[in-house]
């Protein structure tokens, strides 16, 4: 306490104390030298004597001084004067190292945030390590997570044991409904009733479900849930809101509750409705449902996939129609959201950190030519008698003066690189980063990461000087002067941060090349329809005498200008749906397989201009009351009816809880049903007039302009009905660039930031071989002087460049075989060696390595000899 | 430390400058000049302090609360800094004095002649 207190007396008073301090250290010389004198030695000697003795009057004072403690504060001060001073006076230095540094440290902030954001974060529910999402999986096909069907669930969770809570539900639904004058589309999920207990999440109005929504949903009135979105948005935040009724398509809903805003899930979901109504509960075969459960406190993931595992076995058993080979898969819930960016965004993260060692690399180097060039300044200032850790410490206030500047563009270039980031996805809620987006902020995690990435910055900045200062001896500096004599060694530590740049550049670039041509490729996938001009739109229907509207509205739309052909399919797009079939008489001996299922009218295959291989198409003939028919695509023929005519064969479907059997009357050419990564896969159609989806999805070929036929279409189907809602529109074109609009970003991420490793990396070789240049000049003079030709010092410097410029590609390219294995998930039919692009980026840097040593090598051989001699 | 050692002066132990200056203080208030000449002369010319090492040290003790500062015009009517102990200099003037004596003894230990 009193020594605090002194130290800050000694600061209020620090000029006073200063005085004292000269005071009492004069008054010593002044009492020696006369005491000197008294001993007989003449008032000059004695003086001098006094001073000898005494030593450096300014040091004594300045040591001690530092006994007073706040000194390192007051000296800390004029180190930052000093350092910005400095700083300021070398703004070539100082701007490029600042920049870089903000490149460097903005895109690894902007990536982590999102990482934080997606994969770090713990879900916003109670105990979230509690959720898991139980899928349905069968080895004996593909093995990949499947969704559940309604059966299967009530059977896991009426027989299991480990979980609180286990709820169902199935999104990407669409409910209209009358909440102002014109009826709206709002996006919903249906949800079993304990949906909002599993995830631990009370509504802030109102009340959740309860069991008696689901399993009577009395016609035509049901209970709904309400989003804070929903409710902000489009019911003006109404604090009356519960037990409002709201008209719908098949009658009325009331709202029972709103949920707080942090609750979004199923993420586009703006209402909830319970599912499970009208015999759903029975489907067996068909898995569309997504199962979300709470363990019990203290059960372990493994115990409850061993118990549903047992269940699942029984089920098979029970139910080998439907259920022989399946099994379960639980995987914790956090996972499961993540599944599909995780790889990406890991990939991502270790792009970025090249770019941040890059910037570091760079800017090291060039830290270390203005150490060299600051030299004699530190010479100077050693034999003046500054110590050499007052020495460090300046040069540290420097490093970090430059790391602080640096964080501070580079949280700034965060902020506004995640919105960019975003801005080249388009915001619909199936892309998986989009899920994202609220999640990226600047919180306590990507601050920490910030701070950690800018230490690290400071630490290499500082560091790198300092150890090239260390090793300066005093003398030897002060007699080279400007330390001019050239040595191999001094270079080195530059070449290697040189080559280091290469190297990580070249990874960068590799794997930019590789998705860009993973991208091209995408692009050229057959899709076995032409999509120019295709135009998909959501088809209302009223809730009564569908069939009828549906023929009107279609013979209109047909009739409208600028359409060419027009139909109606049962997904909104080609061939979603999944259900299990067999062959009639010669069934297949694994069980019964998913083939993907669309209803669709006759003109479909001419609005998307499908080649007929065998058979015929639908027609009149297939009316509701004739025989059931269907159509495979070739797929599916050459698959199950290898070197046979399936024309006439019979293929049954598990059609909810029937088995159809339907006559095969044609085969059509194949349709890319999904992204342009996924095969083609098996595909049943059958007509609409025998087999009506309950939702329908109208896809028309336009001759003109989208926009005007989309809008001449909506008014011929509001001129058969009214009252209907208008639906999404998309062009096909707009969808397929959507499919491939996560692996853009990627391959934008990957350009920009091989982009910025070229860049840096030409930068490094520039720098260095402009300060070999300078410092070689005399004896590049010199050869010049004895008849050198200046094309011989050309090759001279730029040989040795192409030199380093090699060693750090190989070791690149060594590194890129490896790290580029990691990223094959990201990569579309190229091989993550793909030596054509390998060889493409090697050449490339070399070029960009070549021109950057070339420059300043062409001015070394255009100097003057005599002027360059002269400047010694 | 003052570090002058030509012919037989000696280094003055790391830390044992703080112990000597107490010391000289005990008998009485004294200015850096008059402490450096007393250490001098009592060490029979063998110790030297340097001013670089004294005035640090000094304010150092100053800062600790160990020592009080006051200027005073001195028998040769010289204006001065004098610095004399105060109540937490003398208990530490003690503490460093016992442990001081405690490290001769021991040094005088380890380092006479071995017994045969």
């Amino acid at each position: 306490m009193q020594r605090l207190w002194n130290r800050l007396k000694a600061l209020l008073y620090r000029r006073r104390k200063d005085q004292d301090l000269h005071d009492e250290l004069s008054a010593h010389l002044q009492m020696d030298a006369e005491e000197r004198m008294e001993s007989g030695l003449a008032p000059e000697e004695a003086r001098h004597a006094a001073r000898r003795d005494f030593g450096n009057v300014l040091l004594v004072a300045e040591d001690t001084r530092g006994a007073w403690g706040w000194i390192t504060l007051e000296q800390l001060l004029q180190d930052l004067r000093y350092g910005l001073r400095n700083l300021w006076n070398r703004p070539a230095f100082t701007g490029i190292a600042i920049l870089t540094l903000a490149v460097g440290i903005g895109a690894s902030t902007a990536i982590f945030s999102v990482v934080n954001a997606a994969l770090l974060r713990p879900l916003p529910y109670p105990q979230p390590d509690q959720l898991v999402a139980v899928h349905s999986v069968n080895h004996t096909q593909d093995g990949t997570p499947r969704n559940a069907s309604p059966a299967d669930f009530r059977d896991w969770q009426e027989e299991s044991t480990s979980f609180e809570q286990m709820a169902g539900y199935s999104g990407a639904a669409l409910l209209v409904a009358w909440i102002g004058e014109r009826p709206e589309t709002i996006p919903i999920a249906r949800v079993t009733w304990n949906f909002f207990q599993t995830f631990g999440v009370v509504p802030l109005l109102g009340h959740g479900f309860e069991e008696s929504d689901e399993l009577n949903p009395a016609a035509g009135s049901m209970n709904i849930v309400l989003s804070h979105r929903a409710w902000r948005a489009r019911f003006g935040s109404d604090p009356a809101i519960v037990g409002r009724k709201i008209k719908v398509t098949y009658g009325s809903a009331t709202v029972v509750g709103v949920m707080p805003p942090e609750f979004r899930f199923p993420d586009d979901a703006e209402i909830w409705i319970p599912i499970g109504c009208c015999g759903e509960m029975n489907l067996r075969a068909t898995r569309y449902w997504r199962v979300v459960g709470r363990l019990h406190d203290g059960t372990s993931l493994e115990a409850a996939r061993g118990e549903l595992e047992s269940i699942a076995e029984r089920l098979a058993a029970q139910y080998p129609k439907d259920n022989k080979n399946w099994s379960v898969l639980v995987i914790p819930f956090a996972q499961h959201l993540v599944s599909d960016v995780r790889q990406a965004l890991w990939i991502l993260m270790g792009a970025v950190s090249f770019v941040i060692l890059i910037a570091c690399a760079n800017v090291a180097g060039l830290t270390l030519v203005r150490s060299a060039s600051r030299r004699r300044e530190m010479a100077v200032r050693l034999a003046l008698g500054a110590s050499r850790l007052r020495l460090i410490r300046q040069l540290f206030v420097e490093g970090l003066l430059v790391s602080l500047a640096s964080t501070a563009g580079g949280l700034l270039l965060a902020r506004w690189s995640t919105d960019a980031f975003f801005r080249l996805l388009p915001q619909t809620s199936w892309i998986p980063l989009v899920r994202f987006r609220d999640g990226v902020q600047l919180d306590v995690a990507v601050l920490l990461f910030t701070i950690f990435i800018s230490t690290v910055t400071a630490i290499v900045l500082t560091l790198t000087p300092v150890v090239d200062s260390l090793k300066l001896a005093l003398a030897e500096s002060v007699r080279t002067g400007s330390g001019k004599v050239q040595s191999s060694r001094e270079h080195r530590v530059y070449k290697v941060l040189v080559v280091a740049q290469l190297a990580c550049a070249i990874v960068l670039l590799a794997g930019a090349g590789l998705l860009i041509r993973s991208f091209v490729r995408m692009l050229n996938v057959e899709n076995g329809y032409d999509p120019r001009g295709l135009i998909i739109m959501g088809f209302p229907q009223p809730a009564q005498n569908q069939k009828a509207f549906i023929d009107e509205a279609l013979e209109r739309i047909k009739a409208t200008p600028g359409v060419e052909s027009a139909a109606l399919m049962s997904s909104p797009r080609f061939g979603q749906l999944n259900f299990p079939m067999n062959i009639e008489n010669k069934p297949l001996l694994t069980g019964d397989v998913v083939a993907r299922y669309s209803s669709v009218t006759s003109d479909y295959f001419r609005v998307l201009k499908l080649r007929l291989i065998a058979g015929r198409l639908f027609d009149e003939r297939d009316s509701a009351k004739a025989p059931g028919v269907i159509m495979i695509n070739e797929r599916l023929a050459r698959e199950f009816f290898p070197g046979e005519d399936p024309i006439g064969r019979k293929i049954v479907l598990a059609y909810n809880d029937q088995r159809l059997s339907r006559a095969i009357v044609g085969v059509v050419s194949d349709v890319r049903q999904d992204g342009p990564r996924e095969p083609v896969r098996p595909e049943v159609l059958v007509h609409w007039p025998q087999a009506p989806w309950l939702a329908a999805t109208l896809v028309m070929r336009a001759k003109e302009d989208a926009g005007t036929v989309q809008r001449a279409v909506q008014q011929a189907i509001w001129s058969v009905d009214r009252n209907l809602p208008a639906y999404p529109t998309q062009t096909m074109e707009e969808a397929l660039s959507s499919q491939v609009a996560t692996p853009r970003l990627y391959m934008i991420l990957f350009g920009v930031f091989s982009a910025v490793a070229v860049a840096l990396a030409a930068l490094g070789v520039y720098g260095l071989f402009a300060y070999i240049v300078g410092r070689r000049m005399n004896e590049l003079a010199i050869r010049v002087a004895v008849g050198d030709r200046r094309s011989t010092i050309v090759r001279l410097i730029v040989g040795e460049g192409i030199r380093l410029s090699i060693t750090g590609i190989l070791l690149g390219l060594l590194g890129t075989m490896i790290l580029t294995r990691l990223m094959r998930s990201l990569l579309f039919e190229v091989s993550p060696n793909d030596a054509l692009t390998l060889a493409g980026v090697a050449l490339l840097l070399l070029a960009v390595a070549f021109t950057a040593c070339y420059i300043p090598a062409r001015r070394a051989a255009k100097t003057d000899p005599v002027a360059a001699l002269r400047h010694e | 430390m003052a570090i002058k050692s030509h012919e037989n002066r000696i280094d003055v132990l790391q830390g044992t400058l703080d112990m000597l200056i107490l010391q000289i203080l005990q008998r009485g208030p004294r200015h850096g000049l008059a402490i450096a000449q007393t250490i001098r002369s009592r060490s029979e010319d063998l110790l030297k302090i340097e001013a670089g090492s004294l005035y640090p040290a000094l304010h150092r003790l100053e800062q600790q609360g160990w020592l009080a500062a006051e200027w005073k015009t001195s028998d040769k009517g010289q204006r001065a800094k004098y610095y004399r102990l105060t109540r937490e200099g003398r208990k530490q003037h003690l503490a460093e004095q016992s442990k001081w004596q405690r490290l001769l003894k021991a040094i005088h230990l380890v380092m006479r002649p071995t017994e045969e």
